[in-house]
């Protein structure tokens, strides 16, 4: 069976166009409650943004450097919306009973994107080397090391951290919102409770 | 009533099914998104500019040696002597091989699982390496240091032993330690040389010329200069120094100064603060299953058979659809119908 024909049916009847840019929305999807999810995402943006020039200067330029510690400070303010948008959502979403009709997967998806961006909030902590990171480290190494993860995560390894940080941490964050965009976009916003 | 508003692409078969006589309004996806993305780097931005972030420098063993050259020595006697000061004594896995010092719930203990993965030597790595290399550099150090490793691991652990209680009584004078006189072999000189190791800001650099290896200099694992210190003095007096909360085990939901830290940690922070957990042996264990536990509930929700009708049974949905139970529900065929 060709795998691009497969590919292309799947996408003609289950998420054509219109599910995945829609111009139309159900009329209850009627509350700011509904932009949590997109704030996040967006915070998530000025994250990889401002990140992404904190990389280019190496792990410490910004200790020393104006325009440096600027980006910092929206990488910092950045991660502190984030969290708070996806701790609004993740409250909404819970009592809406999101994962209804079939969106299991979708709120699983979403739960282990919490899971992820605790450990690489947590990784750029310990990255910001200075007297916080210091703390963080030696701290936290031991619920690491007590759960067995200390054998092969060493908080104190800044080598270790950071690629975690800039590159797997992220990429697996980035494929799991993918899937969940994915699966928001086929199934439509749940519908409310039939009372 | 909302108009139905014919469809130009139809959905996919699913919203088809889920949206099946379902009032529908205008909506611009990439419009909302733009917005989203411009208000909330507004803020990002003027937080950042208003706000900065913390950045607080680190304490390094120069620091330590010559703001607190007594909490330096008795550091380093306490990593000699495997006492409560040194973060690597009866630690364990991952950095020595004692596995009844693992943390365990009943018989499972994972930081056996693997083993010692980051061996530790403690005094050979902290204080004996080191002080090797001071005595290449001083040679006024090196008969000292081979009579201490001569001498039996009884006797140097009673000369220690001594040092360490004599720095008890110890004073400062002209930036001087005074340490009163007592049965030390040669563990003063040693010790000496340890704080010249530490106040000529090269301890960090020994630290990691003993870890060594074929690729030396480029190692980014900072393991050893940071356990140096990690269950010392200076550090406990820093975060609680820090620390908004006043309680170092705050330290890690915090950041310094009026910073937010990573508050989303607090649930994780707040088993500590519970003396039936924190007072165990394996407190970290048990709070890591804990909150494994905690996030098993969350990510297994929709299966779990009571919890996933808790928000029905709550009703707090009805806030947010007020004007679809208003207007619409009872208009609305039933899904599936």
């Amino acid at each position: 069976m060709n795998l691009t024909t497969r590919a292309q049916r799947y996408l003609r009847l289950d998420l054509t166009l219109e599910d995945a840019l829609p111009t139309r929305m159900p009329v209850y999807v009627n509350s700011v409650a509904y932009l949590f999810g997109a704030a996040t995402m967006m915070a998530l943006v000025m994250i990889v943004a401002s990140g992404l020039a904190l990389a280019l200067g190496g792990p410490t330029w910004y200790h020393t450097n104006s325009v440096g510690h600027f980006f910092n400070s929206i990488h910092f303010w950045s991660v502190q919306l984030f969290f708070l948008a996806m701790i609004l959502h993740f409250i909404t979403k819970f009592f809406l009973g999101a994962w209804r009709d079939g969106r299991w997967l979708t709120w699983m998806v979403g739960a282990l994107m919490l899971g992820i961006g605790v450990f690489t909030g947590l990784t750029g902590f310990l990255l910001q080397s200075s007297w916080d990171s210091q703390w963080i480290a030696t701290q936290a190494k031991d619920a690491m090391n007590a759960a067995g993860i200390g054998a092969v995560f060493n908080t104190m390894d800044a080598g270790q951290v950071l690629t975690l940080h800039v590159a797997a941490l992220p990429v697996a964050l980035l494929a799991f919102l993918a899937l969940h965009i994915f699966l928001i976009r086929r199934d439509s916003p749940v519908r409310p409770y039939e009372d | 009533m909302a108009a139905v508003i014919d469809e130009h692409i139809p959905n996919g078969r699913r919203a088809q099914a889920n949206l099946r006589g379902v009032p529908m309004k205008h909506y611009d996806l990439l419009r909302e998104g733009i917005v989203v993305f411009v208000m909330v780097a507004i803020v990002a931005i003027v937080l950042a500019a208003v706000y900065g972030s913390p950045d607080y420098p680190t304490i390094s063993a120069q620091s330590v040696a010559e703001n607190q050259p007594i909490a330096f020595l008795k550091t380093t006697t306490g990593i000699l002597l495997g006492n409560d000061l040194s973060a690597v004594a009866d630690y364990g896995p991952p950095y020595t091989k004692d596995s009844s010092a693992a943390q365990h719930l009943g018989p499972i203990a994972p930081a056996n699982w693997l083993g010692v993965t980051r061996p530790i030597h403690p005094a050979q790595d902290f204080v004996l390496g080191p002080l090797g290399r001071v005595a290449q550099i001083n040679w006024l150090y090196a008969a000292p240091l081979k009579e201490f490793k001569a001498a039996s691991a009884a006797q140097r652990r009673a000369w220690v032993s001594n040092y360490d209680k004599a720095l008890d009584k110890a004073t400062l004078s002209g930036g001087q330690v005074q340490v009163p006189p007592g049965d030390f072999g040669p563990v003063a000189p040693l010790m000496t040389a340890m704080l010249s190791l530490g106040q000529s800001g090269l301890l960090e650099g020994a630290l990691a010329a003993e870890q060594g290896g074929s690729y030396y200099p480029y190692s980014f694992d900072f393991t050893r200069q940071l356990l140096y210190f990690a269950n010392a003095s200076p550090y406990m007096d820093t975060a609680t120094h820090l620390v908004q909360q006043g309680n170092p085990q705050w330290g890690i939901v915090h950041e310094t100064g009026k910073y937010p830290g990573a508050w989303w940690l607090a649930p994780y922070q707040f088993l500590y603060e519970i003396p039936q957990i924190a007072d165990q042996d394996s407190a970290d264990l048990l709070v890591v299953a804990i909150m494994t536990a905690f996030f098993a509930l969350i990510l297994f929700l929709p299966l779990i058979p009571l919890l996933n009708r808790l928000p029905h049974l709550l009703k707090v949905y009805r806030l947010i659809w007020w004007d679809w139970y208003r207007d619409h529900a009872g208009n609305v065929p039933r899904r599936g119908a």
